[in-house]
């Protein structure tokens, strides 16, 4: 107090004001938004989950949009990412702070239509020619909920095995004595489970050096890890009430053939295993290493494949199923219209372009190459050429640089001739199947899904037999199930 | 302070005054408590989405309450979280406290390090701990290898979730330790001088000088850790969203959460708060019960 | 204290080895965060990248500049990555601005608020004081998940939910920990100081805006102090309350970069959290006495 000044204030001061100017600085002149947005434009508000290829990608076709249709319209669409985009939606929805135009799962659209946070499109979908007629019934089908139509297609994809023919090769001749070719992937689960047996090599400390197939907790394998019933027949409804069931013989089978699976190589080494999955979308994913055989994956995985790990030799093929018979499991990302969007015209004015604009020619330069906008590598019998990428409807234009198939019954033919994805047939002939799989409309489902994949983190880890767990988990799901009955029917609805 | 007499115009203005000057507070309090709890008293009996109108259901939610496993799963995991970090993190920081208050080199810079964890942001907090419990590559377990043993995935093995969020909270005792440090300080050195000449042992001296001593600034951690702990939400939220495998560190805070924004359940998501701020309630009136017998005060209460 | 040297000795050996273990994490967010990606599951404990004379170059990378094509530890070439700062899909500087926002309002109100109301509970007369204080303790201990639900459908019907006012506006009403702390304070100040004051002719705001203000510093900076921490480490206020990318607070907005599609890599969420947390640690080596007393005094006091 009251002494000349000494250094250690002087610093002092420095340093506060080293602080405190920038940050008044900042607040008065920083950014107050991440994106330019024009003025005199409508914003259209759109929440996206993607990032990285699939985000560009996306971004990229907003921006042709904004700068062509939507420039006549005065229409500008701002694509916002937005992470766990089905929980944010809905407390955006409640909070009356909703977006235009939101970019859901499939599977979230029973969950938010039953609660009314969704406007009906069907009347627009009609006017526009989105119809069962021209798009795939299975992924049209997904948007309906008690006969409405709530989200429209914006990418597909369905399940399909994936496999590493150099891993098979290695193994041809233990492969053929067993009666099997390495040319050609497992069908049935008892093939697949002799694949596995052979495809398996340990090192001295007996640790695993390679193996065939590991399945996982969501985190790792991808949020469609209930897909495993599937391949044994099984629905997560059942068919007269349409009420969520997980303890059908199917599911009880599948989950007990998983459980001995892991068990046959045992629990402690597959945890191991799956534990360096580490995200299958990650140079660690012991797929890319070559340490793994095969895969349960979607048609981004050669995406994935390419730029981890692009000496990898891989095939895909459906996946195998108990009797052989070739069931599927589909999803899409979906677009929807919340319930009080502040421009809902606006918003379909975006999905209207992206169905039904002419073909799009993507202006070159402005992406980045490796994402495959201006050339795409196709297979030949020549070895892989490249080839510039065609024109295409945007729709598709976005499913061609997402891997992914097309939803349409008849896609353009330059979609399929020109398609980066060398496996993208057997996307397509999957979701074409009669056996092609979807969840079901549960008004609740993400809340009993939750339930389901409690059960499926104990069986998977071997704390619990699956048959007991699953049906433990059913009373819980059935409990579950009567309160949402419940409070449906207080509003006069019905359940499911 | 200025006495006046207890007429009625003087006090009818001074009442005035006096509201005038906590009208701030009042305002707040009765827009963002009072107001709250008496909606939440009432959406406790309703069902309620957020999107469409509330409707009463009368005990239903309290119903739901008994036949939730889910709730019971919650209710115990944040109970053993708080009967083993509360007691366990206020023996730490005691200890790090009588340490700090030995006449040892360098205090200022050790007592700098046991506060900064407490200043790190909590989501912060949780990402640098989950790197550290990377059940591969994390320094907990690269330590362990180091002498030999394989350390468990942490975060992934249901047996380890809970002592991980356990061990973890011993991080950010540097708060404790820094109250009973200015407590220890004002220790009358007289105290422990007397304790000396009757040939007490250093732990007799603690037991019987040091703890006592302290006792009113260790009985308010332990309230202040109550309300806390049973309100922990960020770092396992961030941490093992959903409780990790088994739903075993699966708190209740998150539960809340998870019930009224990822379910949209808002109503029965208000009895379960109020389920909360009763046990929180009755601990803490519990704890000063007991600080009756246990609690030691100097001289006179003030 | 009177310990032997042999007790001291100990002492400081075991306080070393916990300040260790304390100081670990921090050092070892630093560390990876100085990494490049290659390098961070095959480092082990080195401090510092294989090549230590291109630390500057790899921390420039991760925390700014971002990297082009790189070669992986497997020998492939990978694409690149963004630097934490010039990232397209996460806006630190954004971020940060919004929560510089809601710390500037929330503090200046907080700090004014607190310090009306603590005036009014401390040395205005007035009938009903004391219970009405009582009252302001009590609600300490309503935890917030009590009045989260109802609180978001008060700020729903203001028409807030996605902006920032949730974040600050309360807190313009003072909260009650606040007053508390204040009130303690004024206290403090004796009454004669007021008493002459009063007989020189100023009345109750003159007395508080010239007499316990000015004689507040201290006390008030510690409210201004423990208030911006407190803006800087909330979480559940803001993922409740924000939806939208452009207001997040750097709290959510590293909560969002992490929980990022397929995660983000350790070095650069190392950094990322490096960032949000060397502002609070400079704050705290700037006004290391003004936090320890700030806790100290509310810790005694109770």
């Amino acid at each position: 107090m009251g002494e000349p000044l000494k250094l250690n204030t002087i610093l002092r001061t420095a340093v506060g004001a080293g602080l405190i100017l920038p940050a008044l600085a900042l607040i008065a002149f920083g950014p107050d938004t991440s994106r330019e947005v024009p003025p005199d434009r409508v914003v259209v508000t759109y929440w996206e989950k993607w990032t990285d290829f699939e985000g560009t990608a996306m971004r990229r076709l907003c921006d042709v949009f904004n700068d062509t249709a939507g420039a006549e319209l005065g229409i500008y669409v701002d694509y916002v990412l937005t992470t766990q985009i089905d929980l944010k939606s809905l407390v955006a929805a409640c909070g009356g702070d909703p977006p235009d135009l939101n970019g859901l799962w499939t599977f979230n659209v029973s969950s938010y239509a039953a609660k009314g946070a969704l406007q009906p499109l069907d009347e627009r979908a009609a006017e526009a020619g989105i119809t069962p007629e021209v798009i795939l019934p299975v992924y049209y089908n997904q948007g309906v909920y008690h006969d409405q139509l709530y989200s429209v297609p914006l990418t597909p994809w369905s399940i399909a095995l994936y496999y590493n023919k150099d891993i098979f090769a290695e193994f041809a001749d233990e492969l053929a004595a067993a009666g099997y070719s390495a040319d050609r992937a497992p069908r049935t689960m008892d093939e697949f489970a002799d694949y596995c047996r052979i495809v398996h090599r340990r090192n001295d400390k007996n640790d695993i050096e390679l193996h065939g197939f590991v399945l996982g907790v969501p985190e790792n394998i991808g949020w469609y890890w209930y897909a495993w019933g599937t391949w044994f027949g099984a629905t997560w409804s059942d068919p007269e009430t349409g009420l969520m069931k997980i303890d059908s013989a199917e599911q009880i089978r599948a989950y007990e053939w998983l459980q001995e699976f892991v068990r046959m190589f045992g629990q402690r080494d597959m945890i191991r295993l799956e534990s360096s999955l580490a995200n299958f979308n990650s140079p660690d994913n012991p797929f890319m290493t070559g340490r793994l055989a095969m895969m349960q994956q979607g048609p981004w995985f050669p995406n994935m494949i390419r730029q981890y790990a692009p000496e990898i030799n891989y095939g895909a093929a459906p996946f195998p199923t108990h009797d052989g018979s070739e069931i599927s499991y589909c999803g899409q990302d979906v677009l929807v219209i919340p319930s009080g969007a502040r421009h809902p015209d606006e918003a379909w004015a975006f999905i209207d372009w992206l169905y039904n604009s002419p073909p799009i020619n993507v202006p070159s330069g402005a992406a980045e190459p490796q994402f495959g906008y201006e050339y795409c590598i196709i297979e030949t019998n020549e070895g892989p050429q490249q080839r510039p990428m065609p024109p295409l409807r945007p729709l598709e234009w976005l499913c061609w640089n997402h891997y992914k198939n097309s939803p349409y019954i008849e896609p353009a033919d330059d979609f399929t001739r020109t398609h980066p994805n060398p496996v993208v047939e057997v996307h397509d002939q999957l979701a074409r199947s009669p056996l092609a799989m979807t969840e079901p409309p549960i008004p609740n489902w993400m809340e009993l899904r939750g339930e389901f994949e409690a059960t499926y983190r104990d069986i998977w880890a071997g704390r619990a037999e699956a048959a007991p767990c699953l049906r433990a988990a059913q009373k819980r799901i059935d409990a579950l199930t009567k309160l949402a009955a419940d409070r449906m029917a207080r509003y006069g609805e019905e359940y499911p | 302070m200025i006495k006046r007499g207890p007429t009625s115009g003087h006090s009818a203005h001074d009442l005035l005054t006096g509201l005038a000057w906590i009208s701030p507070w009042l305002v707040g309090f009765a827009a963002f408590m009072f107001l709250p709890i008496c909606i939440s008293a009432y959406l406790a009996f309703c069902q309620f989405n957020g999107l469409r109108a509330p409707v009463f259901t009368g005990l239903e939610n309290v119903r739901t309450l008994f036949t939730d496993p889910t709730f019971w799963k919650v209710l115990k995991n944040t109970s053993i979280y708080a009967a083993f970090a509360l007691p366990l993190g206020t023996l730490l920081a005691l200890a790090l406290a009588v340490l700090l208050n030995m006449r040892v080199p360098g205090r200022t810079l050790w007592r700098a390090i046991i506060f900064v964890p407490t200043l790190v942001p909590l989501v912060a907090v949780a990402m640098i701990w989950m790197w550290i419990f990377n059940g591969r590559y994390g320094l907990i377990n690269m330590c362990l290898g180091a002498v030999g043993i394989e350390g468990p995935n942490w975060l992934g093995d249901a047996n380890w979730t809970m002592p991980a969020m356990i061990l973890l909270s011993f991080w950010t005792v540097g708060h404790a330790v820094v109250i009973y440090l200015a407590g220890l300080q004002d220790v009358p050195r007289a105290l422990y001088e007397a304790a000396h000449v009757d040939g007490a042992t250093a732990w007799q001296r603690l037991r019987f000088v040091t703890v006592p001593m302290i006792s009113p600034s260790i009985f308010f951690n332990v309230v202040i850790g109550i309300i806390f702990v049973w309100q922990v939400f960020a770092v396992p939220q961030i941490m093992i969203p959903n409780g990790g495998p088994g739903r075993n560190a699966y708190f209740y805070t998150m539960y809340v959460y998870d019930v009224a924004f990822e379910h949209q359940r808002f109503g029965y998501a208000c009895i379960l708060s109020w389920v909360q701020l009763f046990i929180i309630l009755a601990l803490t009136a519990l704890a000063f019960r007991l600080s009756k017998r246990l609690v030691f005060y100097r001289g006179a209460v003030t | 204290m009177m310990d032997s040297p042999l007790l001291r000795y100990v002492g400081l050996v075991v306080l070393v080895i916990l300040c260790a273990v304390f100081v670990s994490p921090l050092l070892w967010m630093l560390s990876t965060s100085l990494k490049p990606q290659e390098e961070i599951k095959t480092s082990g404990f080195a401090a510092l990248p294989d090549n230590p004379s291109r630390t500057l170059q790899y921390a420039y990378e991760n925390y700014y500049a971002g990297r082009d094509k790189f070669v992986d530890d497997r020998g492939i070439e990978r694409t690149g990555y963004e630097g934490v700062l010039t990232s397209d899909n996460v806006h630190f500087i954004l971020y940060l601005r919004n929560t510089l926002i809601v710390a500037v309002f929330s503090v200046a109100g907080v700090v004014f608020a607190s310090a009306i109301c603590a005036y009014g509970f401390a040395k205005v007369a007035w009938p009903g004081r004391d219970p009405v204080f009582a009252v302001v303790l009590a609600t300490m201990m309503i935890p917030f998940p009590a009045v989260m639900i109802p609180t978001y459908f008060i700020f729903k019907f203001l028409g807030w939910i996605g902006t920032l006012a949730p974040l600050w506006v309360p807190a313009c009403f003072g909260t009650a920990f606040n007053i508390f702390l204040l009130r303690q304070f004024f206290m403090q100040i004796p009454g004669d100081l007021s008493e002459a004051a009063r007989i020189d002719g100023l009345n109750h705001w003159g007395i508080f805006w010239r007499i316990v203000l000015p004689l507040s510093r201290p006390a008030l900076a510690v409210v201004a102090l423990f208030h911006t921490m407190y803006v800087w480490n909330d979480y559940i206020g803001p993922l409740i309350y924000l939806n939208h990318q452009d207001t997040f607070t750097l709290a959510l907005g590293l909560q969002f970069y992490q929980a990022q599609h397929g995660g983000t890599p350790w070095n650069l969420l190392m950094a990322a959290c490096t960032l949000i947390t060397a502002p609070l640690l400079i704050l705290f080596v700037m006004s290391q006495r003004t936090f320890i007393e700030g806790i100290t005094t509310t810790g005694m006091k109770g």
